[in-house]
């Protein structure tokens, strides 16, 4: 195989490989499940105590 | 721990960790670009080999580099999300350009010069190393335009309807002086640990008697830049610490170790024991004078002490719950202009009243105990401050001295002849390191107990996330940053032994080098 197709090949399952990844993280750590509401009413409660 | 110290610990040790790259890609970026512009000027192929060499060590470095900062800008939205909120709008324009900076253009370059060897012209090479040099120092300046910004919030007002900070001036952000000061600070440690890792890996080949050619010309490179780099970092950081003095009072007492306020001008405590129980210093030795001038530059300022600090604290707390009860009622019912001008008349202090947040959650009912409580907390760690401040002051000096020698054997053609002065070279390599660590630990411990320093307690900052989340991430750091450490060495010591010529797979020294360098 040409050393230029292997290289494509390489690249092509890095890429893969760290799309994977990287959705893999966003899902189990940064997805809309787990992020908690940190507006100006979430502040207010954070910090005047308000409900 | 709770989630606070959690939270803490793990910017601190992914902070820490960073910025043992940072420093040396600021300072092997100008040595690099030094070293070519020698070669675009001369000619001489043994230039062009020297860059080749010192940038393989300066990508490993760089790569790793962007690998640990990138966790850090994640941090502030998973760990330090009320943080982000609060003070998003000023912090985070300065940040999202550091990033564009350091991603898209730092990265774009540094392919360039690793790649455009053969595809580029000698001048078109050039311009890209001078870029990645440029970009490196870009990067830092937007870092510390937002780290400034923590240490002297400026150019930003409160807004009660949003509940933030937001920017009411952005050229006061952008030329705060305490983050000029640091920058200029910052970026010329960094220079001096770029040269002290040429000069020292120089003075190795030197004591192996390997690579003379090129060690005796880095090194000579590595002497001057140092030298001016030195010279420039205790400068600097004297007015550094000048700009600190103006707005970060508790910060310069605590660093001195200074519980009393003495009469104008001030003496300066060289070395004692700090006792933050018994709030004295034991065995002080002190200079006369000394302190006063530093931080005043005046004889007749006085510099307050630490108790007289903590008494400013209380009534600053007891102004902040006026603005606090003002904030409270203007929530309730928005359009009432005239609780907008109370609450602008004391706004500045509000934060010191957040304080109280530490003891009770009704803080307008807090007791003269715990606003007592609420002051003391404004005091930093003593002994950690006033010993960090002084070896990193050490090494300073030391660096002017080593540095000076070297320049001094470099214009005497003596550097190859003193085997001492070739060790302490070699053994000085982790001293930048050291100091630059020690200088965070300074600038950042040293405003605790605040995020942004008078406007959002510490505490008040993190994320409304669980502290096991924390706890498995910081776990994470630990062992994913150990693998890169392990990596980072084994690759550095690796081209190190290896050297320049197996490293560029031909011998950098051409026919008749020695003799010139001999002669």
């Amino acid at each position: 195989m040409p050393a230029r197709h292997r290289l494509g090949r390489e690249i092509g399952a890095l890429l893969c490989a760290k799309v994977i990844l990287l959705g893999a993280l966003y899902f189990l750590f940064f997805g809309p499940g787990h992020r908690a509401p940190h507006d100006a009413a979430a502040t207010a409660s954070h910090v005047m105590g308000e409900r | 721990m709770d989630i606070v110290e959690l939270s803490r610990l793990q910017f601190a040790a992914t902070a820490l960790y960073h910025f043992l790259f940072v420093p040396l890609t600021l300072g092997l970026s100008l040595i690099l670009l030094i070293m070519e512009t020698v070669y675009v000027m001369t000619g001489r192929a043994i230039w062009r080999d020297m860059v080749k060499f010192w940038g393989t060590l300066f990508g490993i470095n760089f790569a790793m580099g962007v690998a640990t900062g990138v966790t850090m800008e994640f941090q502030f939205g998973t760990n330090w999300a009320y943080y982000a909120h609060y003070v998003g709008d000023v912090f985070g324009a300065p940040l999202a350009i550091e990033g564009l900076m350091a991603f898209f253009l730092e990265a774009t370059l540094v392919g360039l010069f690793f790649f455009g060897w053969n595809r580029l012209s000698k001048v078109g090479h050039l311009i890209v190393t001078a870029g990645v040099a440029v970009g490196s120092q870009f990067s830092a300046l937007w870092i510390l335009i937002a780290n400034g910004w923590m240490q002297f919030p400026i150019g930003a007002k409160f807004n009660p309807d949003t509940m933030r900070m937001e920017v009411s001036d952005f050229s006061a952000v952008l030329f705060n002086p305490v983050a000029q000061a640091k920058f200029v600070h910052t970026v010329a440690a960094g220079y001096v640990t770029g040269s002290m890792f040429v000069l020292a890996i120089s003075a190795l080949y030197l004591l192996q008697k390997r690579f003379r050619p090129l060690a005796l010309r880095s090194m000579t490179v590595a002497a001057s830049f140092g030298l001016a780099g030195a010279l420039c970092v205790v400068v600097l950081g004297d007015e550094s610490g000048y700009t600190a003095s103006e707005n970060q009072k508790m910060k310069i007492a605590a660093i001195e170790a200074m519980w009393e306020t003495e009469p104008a001008p001030a003496s300066f405590t060289l070395v004692g024991i700090p006792d933050r129980a018994g709030r004295k210093t034991d065995y002080a030795v002190q200079i006369p004078w000394v302190l006063g001038l530093i931080t005043t530059r005046s004889i007749d300022k006085q510099v307050p002490g630490i108790n007289d600090l903590v008494k400013l604290a209380q009534l600053r707390i007891r102004n902040g719950l006026i603005a606090y009860g003002t904030l409270a009622r203007l929530r309730a019912d928005r359009g009432n202009a005239d609780l907008r001008k109370a609450l602008d008349a004391h706004v500045a202090d509000l934060g010191y009243a957040l304080l109280l947040k530490r003891y009770r959650p009704d803080i307008e009912n807090a007791t003269d105990a715990e606003i007592a409580r609420a002051a003391d907390s404004t005091i930093p760690n003593v002994p950690v401050l006033f010993w960090a401040f002084r070896v990193m002051v050490a090494c300073g000096f030391w660096f002017i001295a080593l540095f000076g020698t070297a320049f001094y054997f470099s214009a005497t053609r003596k550097l190859e002849r003193y085997r001492l002065f070739l060790y302490a070279a070699l053994f000085s390599l982790p001293l930048p390191w050291l100091a630059a660590e020690l200088g965070w630990i300074v600038a950042e411990y040293g405003r605790q107990p605040w995020v942004i320093e008078g406007v959002l307690p510490t505490f008040l900052g993190v994320s409304g996330t669980d502290a096991h989340n924390v706890l498995f991430s910081l776990i994470g750091f630990v062992v994913f940053y150990s693998g890169l450490a392990v990596a980072d060495v084994y690759l550095m010591v690796k081209y190190i032994r290896l050297g320049p010529d197996e490293t560029l797979g031909h011998p950098v020294a051409p026919p008749g080098a020695l003799a010139e360098v001999a002669a």
